[in-house]
C-alpha cells in the first residue's frame, strides 16, 4: 500500500469507528454485563447505534442543539421519541442519566468547547462508577479535554484501526488482544441477533479483520421529523413518513459511508429528479426501479463529515406526492465495508 | 388506614437536581378529559406536578390514538409512551372478572423500558387489574394505585336494582390481592377507604374528586326563568335515575314551572315532556352550567366518583341530590339531600313549585358555597397528607 493508501484507509477505518463501538456495546448488552444500568451517548451530533438499541433503550445526550425529532419502536405500541437529553438546556436530567449509566460511551468531538462539556458530563458518569469508553478521529481537537479524565479513570488505548479508543480497564480487558476490530466477535453477534431476530444483520468476512454488513432495519427507528405536526403523525401512523411537501429526512446508522436502498412508497410519479443532500453535499440516486411496492432508491453515501448530524434529506418531485396521504420509507438496507 | 400523622411534607426538587419522576399508567384518553376518571386522572396529574413531580405517561390505548392527542399529551406529560390494548378482558358466568384476565402483560416490556430510561420514584396505576403492573418494580419505587372504586362483587350493587351487572367486578380476594401489590391504594370516597380498611387494608389513602372553582358562587341574574339542569352519560345508573325521576315529576298531576335541562348522552333514553329540555352532547361544560340555576342529581345507586355531584359546584351551581348522588360527601354537604327521588320531587315542588322560589335558590346557593369550602378544606388536607407520605418515601 502507497503512502496516499495508507492514509485513505486510516481516514476510513476512523469514520467506520461508531460501526465497530455499536458491535462491540450490542454484544456487552447481549452478554448481560450492563445489568440493569443504562447505556448513555456523549456526543454533538445526531447518530444512531441501531445493534445497541436492538437490546433495550439507550440515552443520548447531546452536547449541541438538536432540530429534529426521532423516535424508537414500542413492543406492540406507536412509537415514541427517541430519549436525547440537550445537556445545556437539562443539565439535571442528563446527569440523572449518567447517575444510572452503567456504560458511557464518548463520542469526542473536533470542537473544544464542546468536548469540555462532554468530559464534564463523562467524569459524571465516572463518578456513577459506569464503564468508559471514548472513540474519535486521532487528530479530533476536543480529545485535549479529556486529559485529565483519562488520567482519573486509568483509561488504556485499545486497538481500533485509525480510529483513536480509550477505554476503562475492564472494557480493555474485555475487548481482549484484538481490540475493537475483532471480525469473531462482530460475525457470532450479528449471527446471535438475526436468530433472536433482535436485528437483522448479515456480516461477511471479507478478509483478516474487514467485514461487510448488511443492515435491514425498521425506517421508523431512522425517520427524524423536523417539525412536531410531522413527529406526531409519525408517532400515530408508525411509518417514516414524508411531510405533506414531500420533504423528509433520515438517521443514518452509524454515519460510515455506505450504499443504501430505500423503498419510497406511495409516490404517485417518477422520483428521480428527488433532490437528495447529505450535510452539504447533493447526490444523486445510482439508481430507481420502480416496482409494485414503490420505488427502491438506490444511493451510495459518503461518510457523514465529522462534527455533521448523519442526517439524509430528501425531497421528492412535487407531482410525485400524494394530496390525500403521505409519502413514506417502507423499508431500509445499509451496506457497509469496514477498512 | 395508614398513619400518615408523623410525616413531614419537604421540598421535592432543590435547584440544580432533576425533579422526581412519576410514571401514570392509564387505559383513558385523557385529553380533553370529558369522562369523570379522566378527570380524576387529570387532578392526580396536577398534583404530582405541584408537588415537583416531572409526570410521564403510559396509555394503553383501549380509547383511541391520533395525532392530535398525540400533540395533546405531549403537551401535558414529559414523555409519552402508547401500547395498544390487548388484554382478553374475559367475564366469568356471574359475572366475575380475573385481575389476570384483564391485565395486559404487553404493558410489562414497555414500563420496565421506560423505567429504565426514566428512573422514576414513584409509578402511579388507575383500576385494581393494573396493579400487576407494580411487579415490574423494584422496592426502591414507590407504588400508588387510585382505585376510582371498590370492585370487590361489585356486581351485587347492580343485580339489587335490577340492573345486569356491567364493566368490571371481581371477587374479594382478587382485590385484596391487588391491594396489597400497592404501597398506597387512593379511595376515592370516605365510605370506600373505610371499607376496605375494614377489610383489613392498612394502606389505603382517602382522596376525594374536587377540581378548581371556575365560577364564584353568586345571585342570578333576572334575564331567564328559573333553570334546574341534569348532566349526565348515557350509562344504565343515569338512565334508571333520570327515568325515576321524571316518572315521580309527572305523577305529581300538576306541570313543574320551572325549564328542567338536561345533557349528555342520557338525552338519548329520556322520554319527551312538558318542561324538559334536552340539550344532548354539550362541547364545553361550562356552556350548560351557565344555562342553568340548580343541578339535580337524582341518582337511585351507582358506584365510584359522583363527578355529577361535585362538578356543579365548580361552577357556582347549587345542587339537590339524593342520598345515593352524595355518597361520600354526606359529612361534607350543606345542602338538602333526599332518600329518593319521592322526596326530591316533594322538596322541589314544596320549594319551587310556584313561578319564583329566589328566596329558596338564595339559601342554596349559601350552603352551595360553604359546601365547597368545606371540601376544598378536606381536599387540601388530604393532599397534604399524601404528598406528606410521598415526601417520606422518595
Amino acid at each position: 500500500m502507497n503512502a496516499p493508501d495508507a492514509a485513505f484507509a486510516t481516514t476510513k477505518a476512523a469514520l467506520i469507528v461508531d460501526v465497530w463501538v455499536d458491535l462491540f456495546a450490542a454484544g456487552l448488552a447481549r452478554s448481560g454485563a450492563l445489568g440493569n444500568g443504562l447505556p448513555v451517548v456523549l456526543t454533538d451530533t445526531l447518530r444512531v447505534l441501531p445493534l445497541l438499541e436492538s437490546q433495550g433503550p439507550i440515552g443520548w445526550i447531546h452536547t449541541s442543539p438538536r432540530h429534529y425529532q426521532d423516535h424508537v419502536l414500542i413492543a406492540h405500541g406507536q412509537p415514541a421519541p427517541r430519549l436525547r437529553v440537550d445537556a445545556a438546556q437539562q443539565p439535571a436530567d442528563a446527569s440523572q442519566m449518567l447517575r444510572r449509566a452503567s456504560l458511557c460511551l464518548v463520542a469526542v468531538p473536533a470542537e473544544r468547547d464542546s468536548a469540555v462539556a462532554m468530559a464534564a458530563l463523562a467524569a459524571k458518569a465516572l463518578q456513577a462508577r459506569a464503564s468508559l469508553l471514548l472513540f474519535g478521529m486521532p487528530q479530533a481537537g476536543g480529545w485535549g479535554a479529556f486529559d485529565g479524565l483519562v488520567r482519573q479513570g486509568a483509561l488504556q488505548p485499545v486497538e481500533a484501526g485509525g480510529a483513536r479508543v480509550l477505554a476503562s480497564a475492564g472494557l480493555a480487558g474485555a475487548l481482549g488482544d484484538a481490540g475493537l476490530h475483532d471480525a469473531d466477535r462482530a460475525v457470532a453477534l450479528a449471527s446471535q441477533l438475526t436468530r433472536a431476530r433482535q436485528a437483522d444483520i448479515h456480516v461477511e468476512r471479507m478478509d483478516h479483520a474487514q467485514l461487510k454488513l448488511r443492515l435491514r432495519i425498521d425506517p421508523v427507528l431512522l425517520a427524524a421529523a423536523g417539525s412536531p405536526t410531522l413527529a406526531h403523525h409519525i408517532a400515530h401512523e408508525g411509518r417514516a413518513l414524508f411531510n405533506s411537501r414531500g420533504l423528509g429526512a433520515m438517521l443514518l446508522p452509524w454515519g460510515a459511508p455506505c450504499q443504501a436502498r430505500l423503498l419510497l412508497r406511495n409516490v404517485r410519479a417518477r422520483i428521480d429528479g428527488s433532490q437528495i443532500a447529505l450535510g452539504g453535499q447533493s447526490l444523486s440516486p445510482l439508481a430507481v426501479d420502480y416496482t409494485e411496492h414503490g420505488a427502491f432508491l438506490k444511493l451510495a453515501l459518503p461518510a457523514v463529515a465529522p462534527g455533521r448530524d448523519a442526517l439524509l434529506h430528501l425531497s421528492l418531485p412535487r407531482d410525485a406526492v400524494p394530496n390525500d396521504g403521505f409519502c413514506d420509507i417502507g423499508a431500509a438496507e445499509f451496506t457497509v465495508e469496514t477498512a | 388506614m395508614m398513619d400518615l400523622s408523623s410525616t413531614t411534607p419537604s421540598t421535592f426538587a432543590p435547584s440544580g437536581l432533576a425533579a422526581p419522576r412519576c410514571l401514570v399508567v392509564t387505559f383513558n384518553r385523557l385529553v380533553p378529559a370529558d369522562q369523570g376518571n379522566s378527570r380524576r386522572i387529570m387532578q392526580l396529574v396536577r398534583l404530582y406536578k405541584n408537588q415537583g413531580y416531572e409526570v410521564d405517561l403510559l396509555y394503553h390505548n383501549e380509547e383511541g390514538f391520533d395525532p392530535a392527542l398525540s400533540h395533546a399529551l405531549a403537551g401535558e406529560f414529559a414523555r409519552v409512551n402508547v401500547v395498544r390494548s390487548r388484554a382478553p378482558k374475559h367475564i366469568q358466568p356471574g359475572h366475575v372478572c380475573r385481575i389476570v384476565d384483564w391485565y395486559d402483560r404487553g404493558l410489562d416490556a414497555a414500563a420496565r423500558d421506560m423505567h429504565r430510561l426514566r428512573g422514576y420514584n414513584v409509578v402511579h396505576v388507575n383500576y385494581v387489574w393494573y396493579s400487576p403492573l407494580f411487579e415490574q418494580f423494584g422496592s426502591d419505587v414507590v407504588k400508588v394505585l387510585d382505585t376510582h372504586d371498590v370492585f370487590g362483587e361489585r356486581r351485587a350493587k347492580y343485580t339489587a336494582a335490577g340492573m345486569k351487572p356491567q364493566w368490571f367486578s371481581t371477587s374479594y380476594a382478587d382485590e385484596d390481592v391487588a391491594l396489597r401489590r400497592a404501597d398506597a391504594a387512593l379511595a376515592i370516597q370516605k365510605e370506600e377507604a373505610a371499607e376496605l380498611a375494614a377489610r383489613g387494608h392498612r394502606n389505603i389513602l382517602y382522596l376525594p374528586y374536587v377540581e378548581p372553582a371556575l365560577r364564584p358562587f353568586k345571585p342570578r341574574g333576572g334575564d331567564r326563568p328559573l333553570t334546574f339542569g341534569y348532566l349526565g352519560s348515557g350509562n344504565d345508573w343515569n338512565i334508571l335515575s333520570m327515568a325515576e325521576f321524571l316518572s315521580k315529576m309527572q305523577a305529581r298531576g300538576v306541570p313543574f314551572p320551572h325549564p328542567i335541562v338536561v345533557a349528555g348522552g342520557v338525552c338519548r333514553h329520556v322520554r319527551d315532556g312538558t318542561g324538559v329540555i334536552k340539550l344532548g352532547f354539550v362541547q364545553e361544560l361550562h356552556t350548560f352550567y351557565d344555562a342553568i340555576d340548580i343541578a339535580l342529581n337524582p341518582m337511585v345507586g351507582g358506584t365510584g366518583l359522583k363527578i355529577k355531584t361535585v362538578e356543579p359546584l365548580c361552577y357556582g351551581k347549587p345542587v339537590l341530590t339524593t342520598l345515593p348522588g352524595a355518597q361520600g360527601l354526606t359529612h361534607l354537604w350543606q345542602m338538602p339531600m333526599f332518600d329518593d327521588n319521592a322526596a326530591l320531587t316533594d322538596y322541589l315542588f314544596d320549594h319551587f313549585g310556584r313561578a319564583g322560589g329566589s328566596s329558596a335558590l338564595e339559601e342554596l346557593t349559601a350552603s352551595a358555597a360553604t359546601t365547597r369550602q368545606a371540601l376544598d378544606a378536606e381536599y387540601d388536607g388530604q393532599v397534604d397528607r399524601l404528598a406528606s407520605w410521598l415526601a417520606s418515601r422518595v
